[in-house]
């Protein structure tokens, strides 16, 4: 994170903060604490960054990635509902596959849907999650960082070479509403000061099985069936540090789950009893190392596979069911090259080379494609700094190439896309910045966009989004009574065309996929956090942000949905938290809230899907013991108006529930 | 979607079970002019049954809201009028929902539901000597509902997947499409329902792959449409005759239809996606082509998702579901295939059954 300057913040238990009175280049912080945390100054950045750590996601009610993202500007999450439901991501109206996910450096990919379901990464062991519209500031990193609309960045660990004891462990059990009970724990050794290990395992369950208002006239209340999860992590980690120029990272990770889906709500008979299973492993190397105060280079590699498997026991074919077995395996390496002309210019190079390969080993096996896709991204990035001015931009070629051992392949790419970010304080005494970017970037089609049985379409082309962006930060530090202020606003405009759309033919069987689709997105994106000067021994705070999108459908000049709203897109949502500490105790209010939207189909009454707002309150209690222990008590209560509300057409949320949970760190 | 049709030819099937002859020549009903219309969408999640009244063009979108104050659900495929009762197929809330023709007030769910309490996934229904035959998708049944107690009184065994089903003398046929066996390809055959023992006797092997219609004429042929397997083999017609149980011709590659709607002895072939035009009218009684497009005012229909006619005047209501997300149109052509009016049946979303209240 070269990017400027970053202040650090020490947080502690409770929310008091202080602010480290010298800035540093993080390039060369010193080793921090056990209790710091890097922390983005979002005022600071050249695009447009959203952060939440460890702490302001203790305080936002959420167990889910899902549920955190939730609370930024410009960010809306298709929420199935309950713990196992579906949920992704869209970010500024892009679809779910425009925004890549990035777990410690790497990107997550699903070559197949080309979404990451953000429901699955649990908040247990997330040290933070930033949200960067474009791409990340930093300039090395993988040329497939720079290969998204945007890029949400989850960060597992944080150094901790020097830590004072060999070993620490955590302990953590969470139970509440609908059957939800979810042990974890996390240890870590040092073996010596320059390598440690650790793993992290959770297990979560819930039978889901939540009451919501029947949508039969005079039905009363019912409950959602088929909802039940059952999902188990495990993760280990291992840093080495050869010196404090050469680092290498190591993980493995597993994830398996097994859920029942249970669909729409369906009038007069709501049975379901389809089941998904998903058994995820990959296993991740980087290494970075600084040849000189000028030069470093990233090396990362990662092996990935993924087993998905779906049953629907009542399919009415010849079997009786309908099962889907696929598989999915990626290699992928990058290697990527900075050199600091200065402290003024430096430019970076990063070639990514991978490849997906999907295969199912069900009954559709004949006729599968089975593609396998090369693909070769080649980044060029380069950063200036003139007095108050800076500019940051990049140059990424893709290249793709598909094979199939059945059918048509789909066509090659090759595609230069630009990125261009400026920012701008015009007063050095001033603590205001300008900021703009344009970046126009492609999404590739998906695999089940191309090879879908029966559905599938070889010929599509990438889908393609200009993204111009233009903001203020301004951020404000004093000893007044609101110690520190920032404040974010951007406005937006993105220009979507050869949107790729599933398009039904026929009732029932007959899909199919297109570049059809075009979209005319505007918007603002604002954010407001207030840290205010201890009162009478209490620690406020407070985060708001506000996002505008104006989404219009430009598919088909002849439809009767042209120019209309995109379908499950608020004009307004939003999001409040408010955090008190006082001595051991931690209060925290969240609000939520989105204005009306509509279904797919035209903007009329009959497919309202009416305004909500959910209002959670969490509860923390914290105190150590003699022996260097440390204990939390924490009480989420969920949706406390009890409003029934849903985000997406027939799919009703958990109205009021809650969840209790105790920690112990030693 | 023949089921106003075979209203029609309800007396007559009467009749002729009255007389116990199968070769009795059809008798004229006297038919008053229709005085509205129920209009069945389908719906993207909410089925609509709207109302369009004739004689002021006015539409109720959701008739069955108004006059129920609660949704119908998922999924209607098909309605059918019977006496006084109007019988909506609900596939996805898997039900027959039972409703005063007159006013379509709800007088009864019918629950459609396996064993094991899954759905049967109903798909059309026909009615024949005060019984309903309702074919369903998920156990290959045709389920025998009776009009007066409104309760299922028998499940018969029929093909797998079964869809459209046309009633001929004593006999019932069964469109057996094997729709849903994606892995061996779908089915073929036509099933043959004894009406009076209620069980099936026969199976009619078809040229036509994936049968989704079946309709007859007044001679006793049965002109049967299907999907082909949406590869190699395309939508085609096959000609079954009921005297002898056996396929009377294949139609071949010109008439590659889907669908397939006979209104006294004229066949519109068409088709609910991209396909060889709007629809094709044949004689079925001569054999002949009256028309290759059946529109020829160049008026256009984006996406056909059903069509209708009206037996007393010859009218051909054509349904349009344009991208099948937003609301869409029935558009009312004389039997030349000029326009006459056209209204949008919004909320209702993929409109497949139109049905002429007298």
């Amino acid at each position: 994170m070269k990017t400027g300057f970053r202040h650090i913040y020490f947080f502690t238990i409770g929310l008091s903060i202080c602010f480290s009175a010298k800035a540093q280049s993080v390039d060369t912080l010193p080793a921090v604490k056990l209790s710091a945390q890097k922390v983005l100054d979002e005022r600071k950045t050249v695009l447009p960054a959203q952060q939440l750590n460890k702490e302001a996601l203790a305080k936002l009610n959420s167990i889910s990635v899902a549920d955190a993202v939730k609370f930024f500007a410009g960010v809306l999450v298709k929420d199935y509902g309950g713990i196992g439901g579906l949920k992704t991501v869209s970010v500024r109206s892009l679809g779910a596959s425009n925004t890549g996910v990035m777990y410690d450096g790497i990107l997550l990919s699903d070559a197949q849907s080309g979404q990451v379901d953000l429901g699955k990464i649990s908040l247990d062991n997330i040290e933070s999650i930033t949200l960067f519209n474009a791409q990340p500031v930093e300039i090395l990193l993988p040329a497939r960082s720079y290969a998204s609309a945007s890029i949400l960045m989850l960060k597992t660990t944080v150094e901790k070479f020097d830590a004072e004891r060999k070993a620490t462990a955590k302990l953590a059990l969470k139970a509440g509403s609908f059957g939800f009970a979810n042990p974890s724990a996390f240890v870590q050794y040092h073996f010596t000061k320059y390598f440690y290990s650790s793993l992290s395992t959770e297990w979560q369950r819930a039978n889901g099985s939540y009451p919501f208002k029947a949508y039969e006239s005079g039905a009363g209340t019912a409950k959602r069936i088929n909802s039940d999860i059952n999902a188990f992590r495990l993760e280990y980690d291992a840093g080495y540090k050869m010196n404090d120029s050469n680092l290498i990272h190591f993980k493995v990770y597993f994830y398996n789950s097994d859920r029942g889906l249970p669909g729409s709500i369906v009038l007069y008979n709501d049975v379901s009893h389809q089941r998904l299973k998903d058994k995820n492993f990959f296993t991740q190397a980087s290494w970075q190392k600084s040849f000189s105060p000028k030069s470093r280079v990233l090396l990362s590699g990662k092996y990935a596979y993924n087993y998905n498997y779906y049953l629907d026991p009542d399919y009415p074919n010849a079997q009786g069911k309908l099962e889907n077995k696929f598989h999915q395996k990626e290699y992928y390496f990058s290697g990527a090259y900075e050199y600091k002309f200065s402290s003024l210019f430096s430019f970076a190079y990063a070639s990514d080379v991978f490849v997906n390969r999907l295969t199912r080993s069900d009954g559709f096996v004949a006729g599968f494609a089975a593609p396998v896709r090369r693909t070769w991204l080649n980044n060029i990035a380069a950063k200036a700094k003139f007095n108050l001015i800076e500019l940051q931009g990049n140059l990424l070629f893709t290249q793709q190439h598909d094979k199939v051992i059945y059918g048509n392949s789909a066509r090659d790419i090759h595609v230069l896309t630009p990125t261009l970010a400026l920012s701008y304080q015009p007063l050095k005494s001033l603590p205001l910045s300008i900021r703009a970017f344009y970046k126009n970037i492609l999404r590739v089609p998906t695999f089940n966009d191309l090879y879908y049985t029966f559905v599938g379409n070889t010929n599509l082309r990438p889908e393609y989004a200009k993204q111009y962006n233009a903001g203020i930060t301004y951020r404000q530090n004093s000893n007044g009574f609101v110690q520190t202020a920032l404040f974010t606003a951007d406005a937006y405009y993105n220009k979507v065309k050869d949107k790729i759309l599933a398009v039904p033919r026929q009732n029932l069987f007959q899909w199919t996929i297109l570049n059809i689709g075009a979209a005319d997105i505007r918007g603002i994106d604002a954010n407001i956090q207030l840290y205010f000067k201890e009162f009478n021994g209490v620690n406020l705070s407070t985060r708001f942000a506000y996002s505008f999108q104006k989404a219009l459908d430009i598919s088909d000049k002849t439809s009767a949905l042209y120019k209309s709203q995109l379908p499950y897109t608020p004009e307004h949502s939003g999001s409040l938290s408010v955090n008190a500490g006082y001595k051991k105790i931690s209060l925290s209010y969240n609000i939520l809230l989105s204005s009306y939207r509509y279904q797919i189909g035209e903007p009329i009454q009959e497919n309202l899907v009416k305004e909500w707002a959910t209002q959670d309150v969490s509860l923390a209690y914290s105190f150590a013991s003699k022996k260097n222990c440390r204990y939390k008590a924490l009480l989420e209560l969920n949706n406390i108006f009890n409003k029934q509300y849903e985000i997406i057409r027939y799919y009703p949320m958990p109205r009021f529930n809650y969840r209790a949970g105790i920690s112990a760190e030693f | 979607m023949k089921n106003d049709f075979l209203k029609w030819l309800l007396p007559i099937v009467i009749l002729l079970n009255a007389c116990g002859k199968d070769d009795v020549k059809p008798i004229t009903t006297v038919l008053t002019a229709a005085k509205g219309l129920y209009v069945l969408s389908e719906g993207g999640s909410d089925t609509k049954l709207g109302y369009y009244n004739l004689a002021t063009g006015a539409f109720t979108g959701d008739f069955y809201r108004q006059q129920n104050s609660d949704d119908l659900g998922q999924t209607g495929n098909d309605m059918l009028q019977y006496g006084s009762k109007l019988y909506i197929v609900m596939n996805v809330s898997s039900n027959i929902t039972v409703l005063n023709a007159a006013n379509a007030a709800l007088i009864k769910r019918i629950d459609f539901k396996t064993g094991s309490g899954a759905k049967k996934f109903p798909r059309y229904a026909i009615g024949y000597k005060n019984n309903i035959y309702v074919s369903s998708t998920k156990d290959s049944s045709v389920t025998v509902i009776d009009t007066a107690s409104l309760s299922i009184v028998k499940t018969i065994s029929v093909g797998p997947n079964p869809e459209g089903m046309a009633i001929v003398g004593n006999s019932l046929y069964v469109a057996n499409s094997g729709g849903y066996n994606f892995i061996d390809g779908p089915d073929s055959t036509i099933s043959v329902v004894n009406l009076s023992t209620q069980i099936e006797i026969n199976r009619i092997k078809i040229g036509t792959k994936n049968p989704q219609k079946i309709e007859a004429n007044s001679v006793g042929d049965l002109y049967v449409s299907g999907y082909g397997d949406f590869g190699a083999v395309p939508a085609s017609v096959s000609v079954i005759s009921s005297a002898t149980n056996t396929v009377k011709k294949e139609l071949g590659p010109d008439f590659p239809y889907a669908f397939v709607r006979i209104c006294k002895d004229v066949a519109y072939f068409y088709n609910n996606y991209g396909g060889a035009g709007t629809s094709k009218v044949y004689n079925t009684i001569t054999n002949a082509l009256v028309r290759s497009e059946f529109v020829s005012d160049g008026t256009v229909i984006t996406t056909p998702y059903g069509l209708n006619v009206d037996e007393q005047s010859g009218d051909v209501y054509i349904n349009d579901a344009k991208d099948y997300t937003s609301s869409g149109f029935v558009t009312c052509f004389d039997k030349d295939g000029k326009k006459k009016f056209l209204f949008s049946v919004s909320p209702g979303v993929n409109p497949n059954k139109v049905l002429f209240i007298r």
